[in-house]
């Protein structure tokens, strides 16, 4: 037996999508939170760089010759703490202040002229490791003279590297726990369902085993289709094998009774004659041809596919041409034609109507197909053969139709094709009827309705 | 006549040799598939009766491959199986006729005798040729209106020259599609029984219905050569 690999599993699969949701949506959710983050805190690193700049401009003071100087009280103890990470400074046109946090430390903040009334807030970048804040204005000095001044405040981006990373931590860590939980509520939930499908498994099962007739578990709407056409299934199969049994038993017993004959013959030492071994043979003959004839009509035709009807009619007319050399067959049919009926059933009703028309015709059978157009959705079908022979009474027809039914008739030769004929036609709820032919002989009709 | 009965039954097959000897045909009878399809590609046979269940190759495909060998002798189908799909598929790869078990031997063999007459291209059984009448049913032959007393090999022999007119048969030919294997190709019994028809079918020697021609074979030309 080859082994092809095994389809996953419906829960690896369906943990396997979840797993991808689940992953992708932390992501997504995990990037937004973090730039929100990042945003709010580089409005609170400028929010505390702009009061440490009016902080500086609370205690710087300008003589009137431009010289700077800062006596204020630091509202900021960082900017007096050396190398707290928060600088400031003050630059005029001839002088500059730097804070004393930034004793020791070279300060990488261009010295930039601001217009008056002018703010910017600047980001690391290449040239530039701080954050920074820089306001140009005007100062009125102790003498009245306007001096224009530049007044900035920087901060190292240590710190909110830090309070960034340490909210990473804790945001991928709270996500990772999200997740988790999430996938494990997901695999709880597909268990169940899951459950359900191994308990169909399960009654299948046993009913493979012989333990239970059908399916008998109330289940969810969405498997109930799956688990009414198994019963049915089931049934179907149940009465077909019994059939079988029945059409055995039948079979065997009615071989008996000339098997007996037979038998006592044997026995009481007489010899068998000739005839008398003919007709045991006979009825032994007939009676499995008539078990065999209700075994094949018994079978239900239900679900027939719909065939096309050309492929299946054309060789079955090639084939009577090879055994009747001598009589012109013509098959006339639509090109497409098709049909709701058993491939076996078609070949076995044309094969014996042209063959019963074959013989009793005398050089020319002809024979139509087409849909029957009576019967809706599913095509039904209607068989017209015509033969130019002697033709049949209705009376005939009908004893036609009967032979080979009685088990006591040696069922060979005449006739015997036609009552195939009625007995699919019956299996079908059709009809057959016989009248007389154009082309001189007899016209038998048959047509089939598809269940 | 040559005949290949491939049948697997052993009871069967002994049954139909002896039937289709006695009834003056050659019988190569055969058990499995694979040996027959070696009989029907490689020997001279008249016609073949071939059963579809057989060991090694079924005899459809037995069928199939004497037709791919560009056989055209007759063949006719033996089985159980009586549904017309299943006639269909045997005719259709390549068979002429197809016989139902269980069977009649008298059915078998008037099909035997009306795919030979078939093949020879006869519509009925009863032949006439000049004065010769002959009908390959009853196997009874007159000339002109007196019937006439033929021993089976003469019968053989005239039948198949009737079934193929006009043809040039080799001895050797004639030889294979009369004899059995056994029979010694070299022996001139073929010219002695030959000699034996001519003097029957025209005593007087006017006629002269079989041509002799020489270092080819004979030909029968009822309207003369």
């Amino acid at each position: 037996m080859t082994n092809p690999r095994k389809p996953p599993s419906l829960l690896f699969r369906l943990s396997l999508s979840a797993l991808l949701a689940v992953l992708l949506a932390m992501a997504l959710i995990g990037l937004s939170v973090d730039r929100a983050y990042r945003a709010a805190e580089q409005t609170a690193l400028r929010e505390r760089l702009e009061s440490a700049v009016f902080a500086v401009l609370a205690g710087l003071e300008v003589d009137p010759g431009g010289r700077l100087a800062w006596e204020g009280a630091p509202a900021d103890s960082r900017l007096t703490q050396p190398q707290s990470g928060l600088y400031a400074g003050v630059n005029s046109a001839n002088d500059a202040w730097y804070s004393p946090s930034s004793i020791g430390i070279e300060i990488p903040v261009a010295q930039r002229a601001m217009p008056r009334g002018s703010e910017r807030f600047e980001t690391p970048d290449g040239n530039l490791p701080w954050y920074v804040y820089r306001i140009g204005l005007g100062w009125e000095t102790s003498g009245g003279d306007i001096v224009d001044l530049s007044v900035w405040a920087a901060e190292a981006p240590a710190r909110i590297a830090q309070s960034l990373a340490s909210f990473r931590g804790d945001l991928w860590r709270w996500l990772g726990l999200a997740a988790v939980v999430l996938l494990v509520a997901q695999m709880l939930l597909l268990f169940q369902p899951l459950q359900i499908l191994r308990r169909v498994a399960g009654e299948v099962r046993d009913i493979e085993g012989g333990e239970r007739e059908q399916i008998s578990g109330r289940y969810p709407r969405e498997l109930t289709p799956l688990t009414e056409n198994l019963n049915a299934l089931l049934k179907t199969e149940r009465a077909n094998v019994e059939q079988y049994h029945r059409a055995l038993g039948d079979l065997a017993h009615s071989l008996k009774t000339p098997l007996a004959v037979l038998n006592s013959q044997l026995d009481g030492g007489e010899r068998i004659g000739k005839a008398d071994l003919r007709e045991a043979v006979a009825q032994m003959q007939a009676r499995i041809r008539s078990e065999l004839d209700r075994a094949a009509r018994s079978g239900r035709r239900t679900m027939l596919p719909r065939l096309a009807v050309g492929p299946l009619a054309e060789p079955v007319v090639r084939s009577l041409r090879k055994l009747y050399p001598d009589v012109r067959f013509e098959l006339r049919l639509e090109p497409l034609l098709r049909a709701n009926v058993a491939e076996r059933d078609l070949m076995e009703i044309l094969g014996n109507l042209l063959e019963n028309a074959a013989k009793y015709g005398r050089s020319e059978v002809r024979m139509s197909l087409e849909t029957d157009a009576s019967s809706g959705r599913r095509s039904g079908l209607r068989i017209i053969v015509d033969d130019d022979g002697p033709g049949l009474d209705d009376a005939r027809f009908g004893e036609m139709l009967k032979r080979g039914v009685r088990g006591d008739e040696i069922a060979e030769g005449q006739g015997l094709g036609l009552s195939i004929v009625q007995r699919i036609v019956e299996s079908y709820h059709g009809e057959i009827r016989a009248s007389a032919s154009a082309l001189g002989g007899l016209r038998v009709e048959v047509e089939l309705k598809p269940s | 006549m040559r005949i290949l009965l491939l049948e697997d039954e052993t009871t069967l097959r002994e049954n139909l040799t002896d039937r289709l000897r006695a009834e003056g045909f050659v019988v190569d009878a055969v058990g499995d598939g694979i040996e027959g399809a070696y009989f029907a590609t490689e020997y001279p046979l008249d016609l073949a009766i071939v059963d579809l269940g057989l060991p090694g190759k079924s005899g459809l495909e037995v069928v199939r491959e004497l037709r791919r060998a560009e056989k055209r002798y007759p063949v006719l189908i033996l089985t159980a199986r009586d549904h017309w799909q299943d006639k269909v598929e045997a005719l259709d790869s390549g068979a002429d006729d197809y016989l139902t078990k269980p069977f009649r031997t008298e059915e078998l063999i008037a099909r035997v005798h009306a795919l030979v007459r078939r093949a020879g291209g006869h519509a009925s059984s009863a032949l006439q040729f000049g004065p010769l009448r002959i009908n390959l049913s009853s196997r009874k032959v007159s000339l002109a209106d007196q019937p006439l007393d033929l021993t089976q090999f003469e019968y053989k022999l005239l039948e198949y020259f009737v079934l193929h007119p006009d043809q040039v048969l080799s001895k050797l030919q004639l030889n294979e599609h009369l004899y059995e294997d056994d029979a010694d190709p070299e022996s001139n019994v073929i010219e002695v029984i030959l000699g034996r028809l001519r003097r029957k079918l025209d005593p007087d020697g006017n006629w002269k219905p079989i041509q002799t021609l020489r270092g080819q074979g004979y030909r029968f030309s009822p309207g003369g050569p």
